[in-house]
């Protein structure tokens, strides 16, 4: 190993106290931005799981199918082909459909508009049932106690609704009513259909209002289609990080097998199908997306979480070099003694240069694994606790009922990398003036 | 003492020059700590304050009257779904709640408003052209129907050619698609003209019933309508802006529309599609040759949208034009359409600047326009279904609130609200409440609204039809106005039946000082209290909870990303101190030496921080304020709708307050000495011959 490097790692370990300094600085700041990273991408990605899960997936396969020039639904004809290819296009994800339209909720006392109507099979829908919480009672009727009463299992009941405390509250309804689900905007007749609540679920912040969720078969008698038929297929992903990747290969894949395809937009589903009706096709056509075209009013937050996550990145990333520069600097004027002494004894000023750069790589790469470690650490032990949240505002800012912190490994190595090497920029400068030092500096300065 | 001060200050500035290496780059984490909490602070209060103003200068207001017996909280922002949904009861005593809020001075205005949900269904341009040539039938005599024959003529052949030349099928079902193409074939025939002529109702219902169908682009602009005093919002609001046409004139009824909405969903499809590609085009450069070809596709096949529009008369003429303008778009105008919409990276902006110049004008540009008659279909309060025909007056915005996404209303006159809303009449509750009691059916139970007024409020409420005359929009309004004499006279009634009682469901509030919201609150609920009027006030936070909760969630992630940096910074100062501190044992153990007590060699590294902190700070400041000029000439862009209603717009521009100004200030000093404390005791601690001879 070359003298430059050895006398680097020495200086490295001799110069204890100003290292530790440096290291601690650059450390806090590696932790702060593994918390900060871990809260606004635990909430972003809870964001993507909850949304997907209630919504029937990561990536949908929606079906517009057209028998006439100016009037369609959304339907998909035939349900197990078009399974079969989502499966075999993205083999380790989990496909299934859901039928799903517009409906109108009525009871003896009101009416509501359920524009997320979904028939499920919940013995197959995964995390479904994880994510519909049976509410206490109290929260939907008033003066009751916090006994909970009703199961989401019953869902397996034919003509089984579950629906939200909130729509509950309006409704006027508790466990075991009845209620009355119609059909007009999506469908050329109007349908309606009684169906039991088999249970109400607590509130999720911003779904409450829109969705509801029924047994398959009565969606399929409600929306008036054939067994072959479904509305919307969905798959879910091993990772939320793929849905982009695997929507792409979907429409290729699709558009492969000689399916029409519709050009994906985030907007109403109601929106969609209306314009469906001005266009001249006929037949089936599918449109192939991410959940957030489906649920776009919760794009914003995962997008407002990057956004915030990027500038601070970019803002602990500008302290942290200006605190290197300063830290470097300091250094190299407190040694001019050894660097001219080494500079008498052969040392060149590029080995120089570059003893200073690898001493504060070294600094650098030690101080933002430990800071990264203990952020990890961290961010395990929250999502180990389970931290209840207390109060509504945190439960509704966090989308959670527990703090959930999440860190995507790659952007967080991305990160790391880059800290290391705005760190390494910053000692650019002291170190090219460290090559100037030479060695009657060393006899003469006393700094 | 004023001497030792001088000393202590004079000591510590020659420090500071004396280490001038150690000053600046300590000096330069100083800096960007000051100029990064202005900034930061500045977008918090200014996205803060944009929120505040984009909602109450719009109908928001600042504070909202309602009934005390209101099932739901008031909601502002509802969507065309969950418009229904709310029960918001209904003011009793209007005249008490604008007694009050007329005598109260810290009111600038308020206006009566009611939010319900609409459906304004559009016909197609040959639906829109059959029921031309009804009325032309109708009249006596008989009108010249020569031009709109050949237009439906014109209609018919496209469809026809659309089948006959393969580009497409009407109907799934092969017997379905041959009928139409029968049906189609004779619609264009001679013959069934002449007979026509002979038996006008009957071609007519064969048009309506066989042809009409075929052709698509119904649409139906789903939205929630905001019934409101239209001379009062204009007065109180500060954002409301008439994009085109005119202002519903008092006493008519008239609709105006949001004018993102009307973008969004009543442009020409294949307008929409060309100008969503040329959006997307000059964010990317290029596209993909597999998306290119699917954008391609959709725009091909939407070639029809353009048939079935065009005036037979200008036919020949725009298929010489398409001609000339590429002379391998040749054949039928099928034909040369869709080759037009073929577009690709190369020939798009050429080919699409074509046809806004050739086609576009003359084409429906919007499939409602400004002085379009529509009908406004609800289903009423009282579960039967309304329709009322109304003139669109207009299309408006709240400026700089883009909310067209999350929330859009379309505004109507309050007598035209009333019919929509449909509550219940005494009359009929009278009748439920007897019904109940007859059949024992207790509050609880018994039908749904649907239900009952399917058998007490089915009727349909139609209001007489304006039609255009001769003289365009102008004249339209004219007649409207005439009209809108004899209505008056039922409005004076209707407008007393509204301001006594029937229907106000809220008024809106604005306030002339916006500070104090919470205290006018407080000041008008005791006054409508005392004047015994039973109601509630919310404020525009309340009433608005949707965007107040997620500003808060973008408040404290931005706030969270103020302390980090903070932080960080505090940390990094720190670590500077430290290190020049320790650098200047030797010179600080002189000093010891010298006599220079513990005390004033702490005294003396804190003055320098101070110095250096503040003197940093001010230089910060003034970066700080100059990156926020910069931010705000250009503003910072919003990433999502929603975002956009925060930022007041599609861009934010932050403003310097002193606040964050005098707060930046403060904690880059504060934080400075807190940094400096405990390297400086430690300094101050040393022993002289320890110093003398320990080297760093």
């Amino acid at each position: 190993m070359p003298l430059w490097i050895r006398l680097s790692v020495r200086y490295l370990f001799q110069a204890k106290k100003r290292n530790r300094l440096v290291g601690a600085a650059v450390a806090a700041a590696t932790l702060l931005l593994v918390l900060s990273m871990g809260l606004l991408q635990g909430v972003a990605d809870r964001v993507v799981e909850v949304s997907s899960i209630l919504g029937g997936g990561q990536v949908h396969v929606l079906g517009y199918l057209k028998n006439r020039r100016s009037f369609g639904t959304f339907a998909i004809d035939k349900r197990d082909e078009v399974m079969a290819l989502a499966q075999r296009l993205v083999p380790d994800a989990f496909v299934d459909d859901r039928i799903r339209g517009l409906t109108g909720l009525s009871s003896n006392n009101s009416e509501t508009t359920c524009i997320f109507y979904y028939g499920v099979d919940i013995a197959k829908d995964r995390g479904l049932a994880e994510v519909l919480v049976p509410a206490p009672r109290h929260e939907y009727v008033d003066g009751a106690g916090a006994e909970v009463v009703g199961d989401i299992e019953r869902l397996r009941e034919p003509h089984s609704v579950v629906i939200f405390a909130e729509q509950a509250r309006k409704l006027g309804v508790d466990v075991n009513d009845t209620i009355t689900l119609r059909v007009t905007a999506t469908q050329a007749i109007e349908s309606a259909v009684d169906a039991t609540v088999v249970a109400v679920v607590r509130d999720v912040p911003d779904f409450s209002n829109f969705f509801c969720y029924s047994d398959k078969e009565t969606a399929r008698t409600l929306l008036t289609l054939q067994p072959t038929q479904t509305t919307i297929v969905g798959l879910r992903l091993p990772s939320i990080r793929r849905i982009d990747e695997a929507a792409a290969t979907l429409r290729e894949g699709f558009a492969a097998a000689n399916w029409e395809l519709s050009i994906p937009r985030s907007t109403q589903a109601i929106f969609k199908l209306w314009d469906a009706w001005s266009e001249s096709w006929i037949g089936q056509r599918f449109e192939i997306g991410p959940w957030s075209n489906e649920m776009w009013w919760m794009d914003w937050r995962v997008h407002a979480s990057k956004i915030i996550l990027i500038v601070l990145t970019a803002m602990l990333c500008l302290v942290v070099g200006l605190g290197a520069i300063s830290a470097t600097t300091v250094a190299v004027r407190s040694r001019t003694v050894e660097l001219g002494t080494l500079r008498a004894l052969g040392i060149s000023p590029a080995q120089l240069v570059g003893m200073v750069l690898l001493e504060t790589a070294l600094l650098a790469v030690m101080a933002v694994g430990l800071g990264a470690a203990v952020g990890l650490v961290i961010v395990a032990a929250v999502n180990g606790a389970g931290v209840t949240l207390a109060n509504s505002t945190a439960r509704y800012l966090l989308f959670g009922d527990t703090l959930h912190m999440a860190v995507s490994y790659g952007h967080l190595f991305f990160v790391l990398f880059l800290m290391v090497c705005i760190t390494v920029a910053a000692a650019l400068y002291p170190a090219a003036q460290a090559a100037r030092i030479g060695p009657t500096d060393a006899m003469r300065d006393t700094f | 003492m004023l001497s030792r001060v001088r000393l202590l200050v004079g000591l510590a500035w020659r420090s500071v020059l004396a280490h001038r290496g150690k000053s600046l780059t300590l000096s330069l984490s100083f800096m960007l700590n000051t100029a990064l909490l202005i900034v930061i602070g500045s977008v918090v209060r200014s996205s803060s304050q944009a929120l505040e103003h984009s909602l109450t200068e719009s109908f928001v207001g600042h504070l909202q009257v309602y009934s005390n017996g209101a099932r739901d909280t008031l909601d502002m922002l509802v969507t065309a779904w969950t418009a229904e949904q709310r029960d918001s009861g209904n003011l009793k005593d209007y005249e008490a709640v604008a007694k009050v809020l007329e005598q109260a001075p810290e009111v600038r205005g308020f206006a009566p408003i009611g939010i319900w949900n609409a459906n304004i269904r559009i016909n197609s341009p040959l639906q829109e052209k059959v029921q031309a040539l009804r009325r032309l039938y109708e009249r006596e005599p008989r009108g010249d129907a020569a031009a709109v024959i050949a237009d439906i003529r014109q209609a018919a052949g496209v469809m026809l050619n659309h089948v006959k030349a393969g580009y497409g099928s009407l109907a799934r079902d092969a017997a379905e698609n041959a009928g139409a193409v029968q049906a189609l074939e004779r619609a264009v025939s001679d013959t069934f003209w002449t007979e026509l002529e002979q038996d006008p109702a009957k071609g007519i219902e064969f048009l309506d019933t066989k042809i009409v169908r075929w052709a698509g682009d119904t649409r139906i602009l789903r939205s929630p309508v905001l019934g409101v005093d239209f001379e009062a919002l204009q007065k109180a609001s500060g954002r409301f802006e008439l994009v085109s046409g005119k202002l519903i004139p008092p006493g008519v009824r008239g609709i105006l529309l949001e004018h993102d909405r009307r973008e969004a969903q009543a442009r020409h499809p294949v307008l929409l599609a060309l100008d969503d590609l040329a959006e997307l085009l000059a964010s990317r450069g290029r596209l993909s040759d597999a998306d290119m070809s699917q954008r391609r596709a959709r725009l091909v096949e939407m070639y029809d949208l353009i048939g079935l529009q065009l005036p037979a008369d200008k036919v020949a003429a725009l298929r010489e034009r398409i001609r000339a303008f590429d002379p391998t778009l040749d054949g039928e105008l099928g034909a040369q359409l869709r080759g037009l919409l073929a577009v690709d990276n190369d020939n798009f902006a050429k080919r699409r600047a074509f046809i806004y110049e050739a086609i576009a004008p003359l084409l429906r540009k919007y499939s409602v326009d400004v002085g379009d008659i529509v009908s406004v279909n609800s289903r009423g309060r009282d579960g039967a279904p309304k329709s009322v025909r109304a003139t669109v007056f207009g299309t408006y915005r709240f400026r700089g609130v883009q909310m067209a996404k999350h929330v859009s209303y379309n505004l109507v006159d309050f007598a035209t609200f009333r019919e929509i809303y449909g509550e219940p009449t005494a009359e009929t509750l009278a009748e439920m409440a007897g019904m109940r009691e007859r059949y024992g059916i207790g509050a609880a139970e018994g039908m749904s609204k649907s239900d009952e007024a399917a058998l007490f409020g089915g009727a349909f409420v139609v209001e007489e039809e304006l039609h255009a005359g001769a003289g365009g929009f102008t004249a339209l309004v004219d007649s409207a106005l005439d009209e809108g004499k004899s209505f008056r006279k039922d409005a004076a009634k209707k407008a007393g039946a509204a301001t006594t009682g029937d229907l106000v469901p809220a008024v809106v509030v604005w306030l002339a000082d916006e500070h104090g919201v919470e205290a006018a609150r407080a000041r008008l609920s005791a006054a409508l209290q005392s004047a015994g009027v039973s109601a509630r006030v919310s404020t525009w936070r309340e009433a608005a909870s949707r965007f107040a909760t997620q500003l808060s969630f973008l408040q404290v992630q931005i706030g969270m990303g103020g302390i980090a940096v903070f932080l960080v910074t505090l940390i990094v100062a720190n670590l500077g101190v430290v290190i020049a501190t320790a650098g200047r044992e030797g010179e600080i153990g002189t000093l010891r030496a010298q006599g220079a007590s513990r005390g004033f060699v702490l005294r003396l590294l804190m003055c320098e921080s101070l110095i250096l902190s503040f003197l940093s700070a001010l230089v910060g400041a003034a970066a700080g304020v100059a990156l926020l000029a910069w931010v705000g000439r250009y503003g910072i862009p919003a990433q999502s709708p929603a975002m956009e209603v925060i930022f007041g717009g599609p861009r934010l521009f932050p403003v310097l307050g002193v606040a964050e100004l005098i707060g930046a200030i403060s904690a880059t000093v504060v934080g400075s000495l807190i940094a400096t404390a405990l390297p400086a005791f430690e300094a101050a601690s040393t022993e002289p011959q320890v110093a003398m001879r320990q080297r760093w």
